[in-house]
């Protein structure tokens, strides 16, 4: 269902209050303001493609005033516009979060599969699993396009009835990094839920599923739950975010570096856990080439009028030796880069800032919600950059 | 005067807990206990809004986690960062207890059957209203050298030194334990440090006894 078909539905079906209406009115305003600023930026885009094929004419003033900037394209200016062409990936963060934001709608069916409801809000184990299934099916399709390895991961957390059994002489049907084999639709849930008072959170784990997970010691039902809400989300109430880095400062750099954190306590959101952290193993694989720069920061900034959470990832005192012009930096194809915009497409924008070889300060944008964004921006040269800065925007 | 203010949008969940206390909530004068309905709403629309300055009267905040969408919730904790607020999250999802502190302010993340509990009371008729109290209990104290204890024994048995910072994450240490068992700590920590710092702690459990 489109935005706009889903605002007629609430119009005609649903009974507002005063304050629910005034509310209501000012979203929907805002939502139509968005929209036409989106619907003028299509027009003008499509108008310039059909300038470049020749379908319009190009008006004369148009015209010089293009032949004015392609003489003023230095050799430089037009190695980076090349690479203009191909980033920054314009994705679509903000969507895989809308769908990711329905497992913490109170009126979603999803969202208690990872809470507890209160008595009656369903009728049996059956009626809450075909309320999941329908508005899985609802979502699915386009998170599935958007991300699937993440679609996989949750589709068998919910419905994979085969989890803990042979796939083949090899593998087991699983969902999630640590490879679990319980979830919602396994045969001992269901048969634990016949009684409609039982608490699906405290059904234990058959003994087989045990001694399969034995590496986790996961007891009740509840913990694999808990186990699928971190893999899912970044969450404040066990400061994941602290946690995760230090492990990997543990497990990647080792102490000869210093990792210093800040603001990173108190900081939840959506996204691919496993994958953030395979994202900042790379980052700090970077960093490791460059012992003679042990000094980290992790930092997170908060943005709530474009409700983001950005997290900068800096080597203090590095500096880049390429130059900006260098396709290594503009457009990768390859390489470490490569693997960071892979692995963050669609989950979180992507740049880095740092000085290059020719002094100056530039941001390089290689993922982005934003059609506006260039490729490379140079910054001032009193930008506060204190290394080689990785950024990674979230958004909520 | 209020001082506290409970924001919960499942009266059911309270009544049943709070019938197993047998303590009326709304008796208690320095709580302002939003249970549900309007008011609940009200608060609600406050919560999704730009400005918490409505909020601001308070020092202690506490809200069912679930109620908020996750934008509502980090502008709450940046609030209570910047303005110096207790921030109590409760939730039937949350599987520990977890003591934050954010520049002035401190972030409690806490199960639900935890909260609704005697130590609520009690921390609501104390003075100093010491979150401690709340998370702990009233032998918080103690709960919270015999919990570091016996994490210590554990973490040691495999221990190659470390750096503070990661051992303090590691063995979720609150700022209390951290005032009085780290304190002089700094850089990598040796394992001698860490049989010290058991030995105090056992110390000080025998003379409490």
């Amino acid at each position: 269902m489109n935005k706009f078909n889903f605002i007629k539905q609430l119009l005609e079906n649903e009974k507002f209050n005063t304050p629910q209406k005034e509310r209501f009115f000012k979203l929907v305003s805002k939502e139509l303001e968005n929209s036409s600023k989106l619907d003028a930026q299509v027009f003008d885009e499509v108008k310039e493609i059909k300038e470049k094929i020749k379908l319009l004419e190009v008006s004369s003033s148009k015209s010089e005033q293009k032949q004015l900037i392609q003489s003023q394209l230095t050799k430089q200016g037009n190695s980076i516009n090349k690479a203009k062409a191909q980033y920054p990936k314009i994705h679509n963060a903000r969507s895989l979060v809308r769908l990711m934001n329905q497992f913490s709608d109170n009126s979603k069916a999803l969202k208690y599969t990872t809470h507890s409801w209160e008595h009656g809000r369903f009728h049996s184990y059956e009626d809450f699993i075909a309320k999941v299934k329908e508005e899985w099916n609802e979502i699915n399709q386009e998170l599935k396009s958007l991300n699937p390895r993440l679609s996989a991961k949750i589709s068998n957390f919910l419905f994979n009835r085969n989890l803990g059994e042979k796939k083949d002489d090899k593998y087991y049907h699983v969902w999630g990094e640590k490879k679990l084999k319980f979830g919602w639709a396994s045969k001992a849930l269901e048969a634990y839920l016949k009684d409609v008072d039982a608490d699906p959170f405290s059904c234990p784990i058959p003994k087989e599923i045990k001694s399969l997970d034995s590496k986790y010691n996961l007891l009740l039902f509840d913990h694999y739950v808990s186990e699928f809400k971190n893999e899912i989300e970044i969450r404040e109430d066990n400061s994941a975010l602290v946690s995760l880095i230090n492990s990997l400062w543990t497990n990647e750099l080792t102490y000869d570096f210093n990792v210093n954190q800040i603001n990173t306590e108190g900081v939840s959101f959506f996204t691919d856990v496993p994958y953030l952290k395979s994202v900042i193993k790379v980052i700090f694989g970077t960093f490791k080439k460059r012992s003679q720069f042990p000094d980290i920061t992790c930092s997170i900034e908060q943005n709530f009028e474009d409700n983001y959470v950005e997290l900068s990832i800096s080597q203090l005192n590095s500096k880049c030796n390429r130059s900006i012009e260098d396709p290594k930096i503009v457009s990768p194809n390859g390489g470490d880069f490569s693997t960071l915009i892979k692995n963050l497409m669609n989950l979180a924008d992507f740049s880095v800032i740092g000085q290059f070889r020719d002094g100056a300060k530039y941001k390089v944008n290689y993922l982005s919600s934003n059609l506006e964004v260039e490729n490379v921006e140079k910054l001032e040269d009193n930008y506060p950059c204190n290394g080689f800065t990785y950024l990674i925007k979230f958004y909520l | 005067m209020k001082k506290v203010i409970l924001i919960e949008d499942r009266p059911n969940r309270q009544v049943d807990f709070i019938k197993k206390i047998n303590k009326n909530l709304n008796e208690i004068s320095i709580l302002e206990n939003i249970c549900g309905f309007e008011k609940f709403n009200y608060y609600k629309e406050i919560l999704s809004s730009d400005s918490l300055t409505e909020l601001e009267k308070y020092q202690v905040i506490i809200v069912h986690r679930s109620a908020l969408s996750g934008s509502e919730r980090l502008r709450l904790i940046d609030f209570s960062r910047k303005n110096a607020k207790t921030l109590v999250l409760f939730s039937g999802g949350i599987s520990s207890v977890t003591l934050q502190k954010l520049d002035a302010g401190t972030l409690l993340t806490i199960n639900s059957k935890d909260l609704y509990s005697s130590s609520l009371i009690s921390y609501l008729k104390s003075k100093e209203l010491n979150v401690l109290e709340l998370a702990f209990g009233e032998n918080w104290k103690i709960n919270l050298e015999v919990n570091l204890l016996d994490k210590l024994i554990f973490y040691m048995l495999d221990y190659s030194p470390k750096p503070l910072s990661i051992i303090l994450s590691e063995l979720k240490v609150t700022e209390w334990i951290k005032e009085n068992y780290f304190k002089n700590l700094e850089g990598v920590i040796q394992l001698v440090q860490l049989q010290q710092i058991k030995k105090n702690l056992q110390n000080s459990l025998l003379k409490s006894i």
